[in-house]
């Protein structure tokens, strides 16, 4: 599947309209699953857009979760006199998928940076990023996810739809078709493997 | 980024699908489930394989922790990416990415968007409150003189701008490079490299004052020094554009605001907010040589009280960069005299410009005499030392450096001082020090001596005679030389000559300062040291202890000199053989010494070095070796390859792979190390006699006796020569010549070398030490192949009783069971003989394989007892004659 990467996104970008977005969404419910790959990119560039165009004095933490950028994407993007539940649907899987990229394009770009090793011009004061807690590198999450979809396609896809896309478990049913209770199982055991694999060392578990 | 690249293939440990899935439906049952009903779930579905029990606990154990990790990982990064501003413009500019941020504002990088060329900038957003309309009023008016400053060695800046939201914004050139500090270290420069760097920047700063640009903020951080090792000086004009107090000429001086800048490198009129001048750069770049020299800043503020930030760097004299930095030897002399005057508190006795700074460095690197002065005391002993390079052995340097060490202290502590009864006091200290040093240094001057080089001993011993018979003033200040002359001839290896000196200073202080002094403390510990290296055990540990607990009190807990102290305690109980408790004092003072010093610091070398030691003795080598590499490495970093420390990690590196019985690693080792000491110490010293010896029992165990013997020979006469015939040291020698005598048919000679040997250990170490079963062991078989059963049955029980307190070195207790079952069957017992040897000759055999000259010695003992006759003959064993160099004591001169 042809996912779009930073790199293939024209830097100049213009913002896609709503009538290109809502086209193809409902062009791809009626079957023409080419749609779907002209969607993405469209997606990808609006929410990079919205999650990099978050300024600082502005910025209350709950713009920044990436479930109310996926959200407020499907404001921006989709005429909503014109498409239904399904489409809305179909909206937030692939704007889940894209939401993950973004981020994990851009956690990746900051590893690329720092093993470069340059320090940059950092100054007026000596660089000291505040200590925030350290959560689980989305790179090694992204990682963590594929081994799970190798074993299990429909929990990483739970996850990718409830974590980067912020659907409920009511939506996520909807969008995979399954039931409630699975996705709740789904998303519990998802999490505990994934926890497993990339949470603190052994040392800091209790013992078992 | 390519979906079929099987980047999840390195998740979850390469599980099986089928193994994953039964996990996954056990974890999902289980989960559901109460405690109770859980455990009986996890028993009975687990049955008998603990490993999927184990995982399941693990997956259960994640399920509780979890919380919102998911989540909190992605909104992390969302977090990031909007402060990446990546696509945002900024003026005629578009954000590509962010580079960093700092206490003022965030860096990006960014590409000029009407260009064809896409020239990247830096463009610098500052977010710390500032009127964005003033600053670019203020870019304006300052706009024609920084577009002059077009230097291949600065970043320029380029335009100021106004961010989407309102943030003023520079725009500067664009420079990927590493901190000048890090690169220094990274590329591992030597101190000229580094100083050839160095002068760069200053050219840079030079063409700066020349424009009547002053930087105000040079730091390591705002110098970067590109791929091609080209330093580029960042952010020109901008702390000035940024100063409150720059522009508004009207405002008193007393009323401005506190400047905002960085304290370590702030001048003392920065941070009294007084004019700022071209000497405030020269200041802040005499604090950057001091960093790049040392690796660390002159001093530390550690506040953020304004006064007490005021107080430290307008009074503070910094420690001299050879007393700070590992290149002691290097940076004494001219470098000192360079940065302390680029430091000097008030601007006029600074250089008066970036130049003479530069041109003093020069000066230096060609060899040419600096135009800075130093006091002259220290000139002369500079002098001196410089003339002697090649003529005196690196120790007789070292001497002559601490002896000039303990002026410049005491001269520092005179300008230091600013009440006028102390500096009063000190001065005259200073003097009569001076005084003294002046008198030595010119009996020491070769065109006085008629060009006959002065030997280290030959300096020691006039100094030594000087402080005797001359009437002191200061009796503190004798005290200090005699301390330091004491720790001189230690280090030399002249062990009674130290304690004399020693031992005078420790009297002296105690008179003069009272029983609880931290100078007494200093005495105590360096007397600890002195009895270790004499072999006085217990006097060591009660010396050591007393230090400790001296400097507890007046330091607290935490403390470099603590730390010095714990090791120094626990080489003593090391030597009397309580390695458990040496164990825990080395880790607590290396791990001390690691938050107090970091990681780089010559003295963490010893913490890790001797830790390593005690780790070794213990059996665990596996432990041990690596961080004896990481010793050794350190070292050769910090301290040069020509080191006596250095040539310590080699020897002791040798010592572990001796033990792991890689005899051709070990005699590589012990060979290097004793080159190296032969070149630092010349022929004589304590530490070549113990390297000839650790060669020679070497080359005992690889079988080649007709080279150990001489060089076993050499170390015995070396130590009787340097530490008297009493020293317990003396026995690794006696015992490794026995051996060699034995094996070679030396005849008679071998037993009165293991009774000489067995009776030193008896008097210096306590019972059960396990020396003494090397000793008892190597007579008692001599005894018994002699057939003297009487005397021997005690000594092999004793052996036997020591090794067996440590069963985890099989093979030593196996040798001195078969010794004993030797003794067994010459008793007749033979059947109980039998049992042990059989048992005792495997292991031996497993352990050190059948040629080993141990495992070849129960193998006939087992075969004589098989034909029930003698009791076999060959040589005496024990693989104990290694001598583990002492661990580096500390030693600090006040």
């Amino acid at each position: 599947m042809g996912v779009p990467s930073q790199t293939e996104v024209p830097s100049q970008t213009v913002v896609p309209t709503q009538t290109e977005v809502t086209r193809l969404l409902l062009a791809w419910s009626n079957g023409n699953q080419a749609a779907v790959d002209e969607l993405m990119p469209l997606v990808y560039d609006e929410l990079h857009r919205l999650a990099s165009g978050r300024m600082r004095r502005e910025r209350a933490d709950h713009t920044l979760q990436p479930t109310a950028l996926v959200h407020e994407a499907y404001v921006r993007l989709v005429d909503q006199q014109r498409v239904e539940w399904k489409n809305r649907a179909q909206f937030f899987g692939i704007a889940a998928q894209m939401m993950r990229r973004v981020l994990v394009d851009h956690a990746r770009g900051r590893r690329y940076a720092k093993r470069r090793g340059s320090e940059h011009q950092v100054s007026l004061d000596e660089a000291s990023l505040p200590a925030r807690g350290r959560p689980a590198d989305l790179v090694a999450l992204d990682d963590a996810l594929r081994g799970l979809e190798r074993f299990d396609a429909r929990m990483a896809r739970v996850t990718e739809l409830r974590v980067f896309g912020g659907l409920s478990i009511d939506e996520t049913a909807e969008v995979l078709g399954v039931s409630k209770t699975t996705v709740v199982n789904d998303a519990r055991a998802a999490k505990a493997w994934l926890y497993r694999e990339l949470g603190p060392e052994d040392g800091e578990r209790e013992p078992a | 980024m390519n979906e079929n690249q099987p980047e999840g293939a390195t998740a979850f440990h390469g599980m099986s699908p089928e193994r994953w899935r039964r996990l996954d439906a056990l974890f999902r049952d289980a989960v559901e489930r109460d405690d109770a009903d859980r455990a009986a779930l996890l028993d009975r579905a687990c049955d008998g394989d603990a490993e999927l029990r184990r995982e399941v606990e693990e997956l259960l154990d994640a399920h509780r922790r979890a919380g919102s990790f998911l989540e909190d990982a992605a909104l992390d990064e969302a977090a990031r990416l909007a402060e990446s501003r990546a696509g945002q413009r900024i003026g005629a500019y578009e954000v590509v990415e962010q580079l960093g941020r700092g206490g003022m504002g965030t860096v990006y990088l960014a590409v000029r968007a009407d260009e064809r060329y896409r020239k990247q900038v830096a463009i610098k957003v500052i977010t710390r409150g500032l009127d964005t309309d003033e600053v670019q009023r203020r870019f304006r008016q300052e706009r024609q003189i920084l577009a002059g400053l077009d230097h291949p060695n600065i970043a320029g800046l380029l335009d100021a701008a106004t961010s989407d939201d309102g943030l003023p914004c520079f725009v500067m050139e664009y420079v990927d490079g590493t901190r000048i500090d890090h690169y220094c270290e990274r590329q591992r420069l030597s101190v000229n490299q580094r100083l050839e760097l160095f002068r760069t920047v200053c050219s840079a700063v030079q063409a700066a004052h020349r424009n009547l640009v002053v930087h105000r903020d040079l730091k390591p951080s705002n110098i970067l020094v590109t791929a091609d090792g080209v330093p580029k000086l960042l952010d020109f004009g901008i702390a000035k554009l940024l100063d409150p107090a720059s522009f508004d000429q009207t405002v008193e001086p007393t009323a401005r605001p506190f400047r905002r800048m960085t304290p370590e490198y702030a001048s003392p009129e920065q941070v009294r907010s007084e004019n700022i001048t071209t000497a405030s750069d020269v200041y802040s770049l005499g604090v950057l040589l001091y960093v790049l020299l040392t690796g660390r800043p002159p001093y530390r503020v550690d506040t953020n009280r304004a006064t007490e930030m005021e107080r430290v760097i307008c009074e503070q004299e910094p420690e001299r960069p050879s007393a700070a930095g590992p290149e002691r030897r290097r940076l004494s002399g001219d470098l000192d005299t360079v940065v302390l005057k680029a430091l000097a508190k008030e601007p006029e006795r600074r250089y008066a410009s970036v130049e003479q700074l530069s041109g003093d460095l020069k000066r230096h690197l060609v060899g040419q005499p600096i135009i800075a002065r130093p006091p002259t005391f220290s000139y002369r002993a500079g002098k001196f030392l410089r003339r002697h390079r090649t003529g005196v052995a690196m120790a007789a340097l070292s001497v002559a450096l601490l002896l000039a060490g303990i002026v410049t202290t005491a001269w520092q502590a005179h300008v230091a001082t600013t009440a006028r009864a102390t500096a009063e006091a000190e001065r005259g200290r200073a003097e009569e020090v001076t005084g003294f040093l002046e008198e030595l240094f010119q009996v020491a001057d070769p065109s006085r001596t008629e060009g006959e080089t002065i030997t280290a001993r030959e300096l020691l011993d006039r100094g030594a005679a000087r402080l005797a018979d001359q009437p002191w003033e200061q009796p503190e200040v004798q005290a200090r030389l005699l301390d330091a002359i004491g720790w001189s001839y230690h280090g030399l290896g002249y062990y009674d000559d130290a304690g004399r000196y020693l031992e005078e200073a420790l009297v002296i202080r105690r008179r003069v300062l009272g029983r609880e002094h931290l100078a007494v403390a200093e005495s105590l510990d360096n007397m600890a040291a002195l009895l270790l290296a004499r072999g006085e055990y217990a006097a060591a540990r009660t010396s050591s202890r007393e230090a400790l607990e001296m400097r507890r009190r007046l330091l607290g807990d935490e403390h470099p000199s603590v730390a010095e102290s714990l090791n120094n305690l626990a080489q003593a109980l090391q030597a009397e053989g309580d390695y458990a408790a040496a164990e825990p004092l080395l880790r607590e003072a290396l791990a001390m010494k690691k938050r107090l010093l970091g990681d780089d610091h010559p003295s963490v070398a010893v913490g890790v070095n001797n830790l390593a030691g005690v780790l070794n003795l213990l059996g665990d080598y596996e432990t041990a070796e690596p961080l004896f590499r990481e010793a050794l490495g350190a070292r050769r970093r910090l301290l040069g390859e020509k080191h006596p420390q250095v040539a310590e990690s080699l020897n002791n590196l040798g010592l572990i792979l001796y033990r792991q019985r890689d005899y051709q690693g070990a005699e590589t080792h012990f060979r290097q190390a004793l080159d190296l000491r032969r070149q630092l110490y010349g022929e004589e010293h304590p530490a070549v006699a113990r390297g000839l010896g650790n060669l020679a029992t070497v080359l005992l165990d690889s079988g080649d006796y007709a080279r150990a013997e001489p060089l076993s020979r050499e170390a015995l006469a070396m130590k009787e020569r340097l530490l008297g015939e009493e020293h317990p040291s003396l026995a690794f020698n006696l015992n490794s010549l026995g051996q060699v005598l034995e094996v070679r048919g030396g005849g008679p000679g071998a037993e009165a070398l293991y009774r000489r040997a067995l009776r030193l250990r008896r008097e210096a170490l306590p019972p059960g030490h396990r020396h003494l079963a090397t000793s008892a062991l190597a007579l008692g078989q001599l005894l018994l192949d002699r057939g003297d059963l009487e005397q021997a049955e005690p000594l092999l029980r004793e052996a036997l009783e020591i090794r067996r307190a440590r069963p985890e070195d099989a093979w030593r207790v196996a040798e001195a069971e078969s010794a004993l079952a030797g003794l067994l069957a010459a008793l007749g017992r033979l059947r109980k003989a039998e049992t042990l040897l059989a048992a005792s000759c495997d292991v031996l055999e497993a352990e050190l394989g059948p040629e080993d000259r141990r495992a070849r010695r129960a193998r006939e003992r087992l075969r004589d007892l098989a034909r029930q006759s003698s009791y076999g003959s060959g040589s005496a064993g024990g693989q104990m004659m290694i001598e583990q160099d002492p661990p580096t004591s500390a030693h600090t001169s006040q």
